[in-house]
């Protein structure tokens, strides 16, 4: 098997022009499995690994493909929580079952060998190993297809939680802050919002006016959409829409921060299907084309991160995005950003300038209509604080807003260009989806 | 929209048994003894379910104790949850609002059941006495 590391995908650089494989790539199916706050143990038919081949079947299902016609599988094979929660994302040891799971594969770990393994998927000819999460898995298969690695990809990503505290364990539990720890995180916890969000997010505040709580109605909105998105968190757990009371009353996570800011870690697992334009003329599913996929992992000078290189490192962004699609931001129908931790969304908002919003306009920008009946349908997916911690609301959105199969949460105003993304300011990527390959 | 404001919680006041009532009117040396429930691995109808049934809730209740919720779930979300098992409870706040369960009740005794450190956090924070929910709690079912 293919080490992801030897294979030269990425689109990360400056001035690459407009991506070769243009409209020659297309998604042709989706699925997700249930969206459970936590595997509980002892259902079998829970499973992390369960939750995979359930989601690969359901996107199989769509585009109306066999087993035997999979010839890759990229499924990201690390936790949730990454490896940067190191031990702290560690649910072993613990016990095990039989057969396949038979230790963590298939657990709180799933990958390429393990499905094709137990979904009997004999013409795989590409599966590489050492993967990412799905922020830049999107464009690996979009890639691999379209330099004809494969034909007929499948690309997963699981998300899993067991009981106990996400990315609390290991050596966030450990009383002392050893080696490098004691410079970067001498307090213990290292969970991501104290780090990427809220020193940018404060001078954000300071340097445009406004205050955080003007997150409110984006928060809310993703709320909203969340109980528009059948198969999510909120909306198969019937979790209440929060009101602006409930916002401006919740509990401080990490001053400013309040709790509705951050997602729920939720266990869960979501499969895309892609394949060549040629091949997806003759499946089930009206094809949704990839016009381009980029990715960056901006260097960093301390561990804190600043407004001024969160701006640059989204400009950068946005600009290889329009540049490798061909298209402007006027040309952007669907926008599904990160939303991981609220506070994070402004920044993309304004350096792709969706909706003509600026550097500085985006707490305005919130405070009108971004309704998905309305003229500026924002993040029509619900996000992650809307569906859970899927990391995989923003695509599957995108790909039904541009087939039109959205439902409630289809958008009332043209849409026929998508651009989705689980990212953070410095490091992941984004994907441009078109309606037509051109 | 109103942004920036920090209002109370409603509180539900509600016919409390005798002892806690009369103690929340006199404010003398028989004073009730007060139990604030956290809900998600504390109560029955948390998630995940926790370890106190709401017949263990009846009991306490019985027993004189002034309860109520006190938990990250929203405050609608809480009263809906009492009122589906038909019991009346003295309050239902937001986890860091304690403070305003003490301003409202006088009592002899705070307690705070809840499952993670952040219960223990503010229950301390605003003077209760913390409590997970395992066999620690056990002698509150006791006569008082
Ligand atoms: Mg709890």
């Amino acid at each position: 098997m293919t080490n992801a590391n030897d294979y030269k995908w990425r689109r990360d650089k400056d001035g690459m022009g407009v991506w070769e494989h243009r409209g020659k790539v297309a998604i042709v199916g989706q699925g997700h499995s249930p969206v459970d706050r936590r595997w509980d143990g002892v259902s079998m038919d829970k499973t992390l690994g369960a939750y995979s081949m359930l989601a690969c079947q359901k996107a199989m299902d769509e585009a109306g493909v066999t087993a035997d016609q999979i010839d890759g599988v990229i499924c990201c094979d690390s936790h949730i929580a990454g490896p940067s929660g190191g031990s702290a994302s560690k649910w072993a040891p613990r016990p095990y079952f039989a057969p396949p799971y038979d230790s963590e594969w298939g657990l709180t770990l799933v990958n390429a060998q393990w499905l094709i393994k137990n979904m009997g998927l004999k013409n795989v000819k590409f599966a590489p190993t050492g993967l990412p999460t799905i922020s830049e898995m999107v464009g690996m298969a979009a890639q691999a297809v379209g330099d004809g690695l494969c034909t007929t990809c499948l690309m997963i990503y699981p998300c899993g939680n067991l009981e106990g505290r996400y990315r609390r364990g290991g050596e966030n539990a450990d009383d002392y802050a050893k080696g490098a720890r004691q410079w970067t995180v001498p307090w213990g916890n290292h969970g991501g919002n104290d780090f990427i969000n809220i020193f940018p997010h404060e001078q954000y505040c300071r340097k445009y006016g406004g205050q955080h709580d003007d997150l409110a109605p984006f928060v809310i909105n993703q709320h909203k959409n969340g109980m528009l998105t059948p198969w999510g968190f909120n909306a198969t757990h019937g979790i209440d829409p929060i009101t602006v009371d409930d916002y401006v009353n919740s509990r401080f996570i990490l001053r400013p921060l309040r709790i509705w800011d951050c997602d729920r870690p939720v266990q869960t697992s979501t499969a895309l299907l892609f394949t060549t334009a040629d091949r997806a003329k003759d499946m089930k599913q009206k094809p949704v084309y990839v016009l381009n996929h980029n990715q960056y992992n901006f260097k960093k000078r301390s561990t804190q991160e600043s407004l001024d290189e969160i701006e640059l490192w989204t400009d950068t962004a946005a600009k290889r995005m329009y540049e490798g699609a061909g298209l402007q931001p006027k040309d952007v129908d669907i926008f599904n950003p990160y939303d991981g931790y609220s506070i994070m969304t402004q920044f993309y908002l304004e350096a792709f300038q969706w909706h003509g919003v600026k550097r500085g306009d985006a707490l305005k920008f919130y405070a009108g209509d971004i309704s998905v009946k309305g003229p500026h349908p924002f993040s029509s997916s619900g996000g992650n604080l809307g569906t859970g911690r899927t990391r995989s609301a923003m695509y599957t959105d995108s790909i039904e807003q541009l087939r039109g199969t959205a439902g409630a949460r289809q958008v009332t105003v043209r849409a026929e260009t998508a651009l989705a993304a689980f990212t953070t300011p410095s490091n992941g990527g984004w994907i441009m989806l078109g309606k037509h390959p051109s | 929209m109103e942004v920036g404001l920090h209002r109370a919680a409603p509180i539900l006041t509600i016919p409390l048994p005798l002892k806690g009532r009369e103690a929340n009117i006199k404010g003398d040396t028989s004073l009730a003894k007060l139990i604030s429930f956290d809900i998600d691995g504390t109560l029955e109808t948390g998630d995940p379910p926790g370890r106190i049934t709401m017949v263990m809730v009846r009991q306490v209740q019985a027993l004189g104790y002034i309860i109520g919720s006190c938990s990250d779930r929203t405050v609608s979300h809480q009263k809906r949850m009492w009122q589906q098992h038909g019991i009346e409870v003295a309050f239902t706040v937001l986890k860091h609002r304690l403070d305003e369960v003490k301003a409202q009740y006088a009592a002899e005794h705070y307690v705070h059941i809840g499952d993670t450190n952040m219960d223990k956090y503010h229950a301390e924070l605003h003077g209760f006495t913390y409590y997970f929910p395992d066999n620690s709690i056990d002698h509150l079912w006791e006569p008082i």
